[in-house]
């Protein structure tokens, strides 16, 4: 059974995009075929951290929607991301990345002239169709915008990254909310970039009153991390570091 | 023998005064070697600072062959509250790793009445003088107060003698703890001598080490206390009206109708 999996936060700077990067290596690593649509315009971008040239990107997702292309044109592999792993990755895992410009003056447009949820759902099933898709990662935009709730309302399991401060907490309250009005079956949180030392009992504890979804695991705030900022995907050169095997659970939650 | 002997007059110059000498030598070299610079060295790296404080005062108490040890913190209600304590003749461990709490109270840096210095006790005298203070009989002392030694003492049978008692300064060069050994005793007929002002110094440096572990442990300690009050505030009002901003929308509510179709269509 394929899935689709949002990664969201409300506002930039959370890490989401790191945290995509590696949940969707970490799932391939484990034998599946993943694939990763960047729909965040205003990150870095995700293609950066596969060592993805911008001028490699031929089509993109944005192309897909106004119909010059399939959506599978759209994907490109780079499962070659996956070599150097520790393990060696099984021969059916892959690694699709779609990337996009997205912005947002194209995806107002986009929604004025009656795009529809079944449209950009139909092309994300399609993509899972044709490239065969365990699982695919949406890296959505921050904030909740259109385009954020359309992410979240075909997504099977949306995760919520989110940091130990007050505007996140907030703004994460108004997203569970209206997930769970968009009755998306799986809503799961990651704080990161925590400050150590930290009570991880208490902040989930907290967390849990206040959301009322699970906690799939805390990230401290890392200077290894730090020191790889976009320079490729924590995972692949950080093997046995704790974040590492707290993202690989959150690989597993979301599984 | 005589060829070991000092040229000049007037000092003691016999081969047992010398022996004992470079033996103290060798001590402190092998304190500054042993102790302090591996001290250091752990204290940087992350980690067991509150283990450290207490081996701090652990290894300062051997370096002075002393017989007890005491390691105050300064309060912020400005008093010195008792952390550590050991008696080795008393067989007496509190606080730290021993888990048992120390029953005495704090003693007040300042009278609480008259405001004045409460300089008469020597640990509050260091910490308000930053001076270290060696004394040589608690009982013959001038100047301070030393009744509630006395009374421990009439209380155990003990005998409180020499006292070296070391102010913990921070970065901020305040004094945030005292470190007060009790009762150096000779190695060799372990009888209570005074403390030789030759390990003054090491115990200083010592008592650095311990301040900064503090520092690093009070600080720590500080975030813990800011995590576990960390609290996840949401303002309910202004998220239900968010929401509903959002959720009265036609655009919402047409993604939540055909949401709802298209997982009934996969269901």
């Amino acid at each position: 059974m394929s899935k689709i999996v949002s990664i969201h936060s409300f506002r930039g700077g959370t890490g989401k995009s790191n945290v995509t990067a590696n949940l969707a290596v970490l799932t391939a690593l484990g034998g599946k075929r993943v694939g990763i649509v960047d729909t965040d315009v205003q990150s870095p971008g995700i293609h950066v951290l596969f060592g993805f040239d911008e001028e490699q990107i031929q089509v993109c997702l944005n192309d897909y929607l106004w119909g010059r292309c399939a959506i599978e044109e759209t994907a490109y592999d780079v499962t070659s991301a996956l070599v150097g792993a520790p393990v060696t990755a099984p021969p059916q895992s892959r690694v699709f990345l779609i990337p996009s410009s997205l912005r947002p003056g194209e995806i107002a447009r986009v929604l004025r002239e009656g795009y529809d949820v079944t449209r950009l759902n139909d092309g994300f099933r399609n993509l899972v169709e044709k490239l065969e898709l365990d699982t695919l990662f949406i890296d959505t935009h921050p904030g909740v915008n259109e385009e954020t709730l359309l992410s979240i309302a075909i997504s099977d399991s949306l995760l919520i990254v989110l940091r130990a401060d007050h505007q996140d907490f907030q703004g994460t309250a108004v997203t569970v909310d209206l997930a769970r009005r968009l009755e998306t079956p799986q809503v799961v949180l990651l704080l990161n970039k925590v400050l150590p030392p930290y009570d991880e009992e208490a902040l989930d504890r907290q967390l849990n009153a206040t959301y009322q979804v699970p906690l799939a695991g805390i990230l401290p705030l890392s200077e290894d991390m730090v020191r790889l900022a976009s320079g490729g995907v924590f995972c692949m050169h950080h093997p046995d570091h704790p974040i590492t095997a707290t993202l690989r659970r959150v690989a597993g939650i979301l599984g | 023998m005589s060829a070991i002997a000092a040229p000049l007059p007037g000092l003691d110059t016999s081969a047992e005064w010398l022996r004992r000498r470079v033996a103290e030598l060798e001590r402190h070299f092998h304190a500054v070697v042993h102790v302090v610079i591996p001290m250091g060295v752990a204290l940087l790296h992350s980690g067991g600072r509150e283990q450290l404080l207490e081996a701090i005062l652990v290894e300062a108490k051997d370096l002075c062959n002393a017989d007890g040890g005491t390691l105050y913190l300064r309060t912020a209600d400005d008093q010195l509250e008792f952390a550590l304590l050991r008696n080795d003749t008393l067989g007496i461990a509190l606080g730290g790793s021993s888990g048992l709490p120390i029953p005495y109270p704090p003693l007040p840096l300042h009278d609480p009445v008259s405001g004045l210095p409460n300089e008469t006790n020597v640990a509050t005298y260091a910490a308000l003088t930053g001076r270290t203070v060696n004394i040589a009989d608690a009982y013959r002392a001038e100047g301070f107060d030393f009744s509630g030694t006395r009374a421990f003492d009439s209380q155990t049978g003990y005998r409180a003698t020499s006292f070296l008692t070391v102010p913990l300064r921070n970065g901020a060069d305040r004094v945030i703890g005292v470190l007060q050994l009790l009762n150096a005793r000779d190695r060799e007929t372990g009888t209570v001598v005074s403390f030789e002002a030759g390990v003054e110094p090491i115990v200083e440096s010592l008592s650095a080490l311990a301040a900064a572990a503090l520092e690093v442990y009070l600080r720590e300690e500080g975030l813990r206390r800011q995590i576990r009050e960390l609290h996840v505030r949401v303002d309910a009002d202004k998220r239900a009206r968010q929401v509903a901003e959002i959720a009265e929308t036609d655009y919402f509510q047409e993604l939540q109708r055909r949401a709802r179709e298209m997982r009934q269509r996969s269901a």
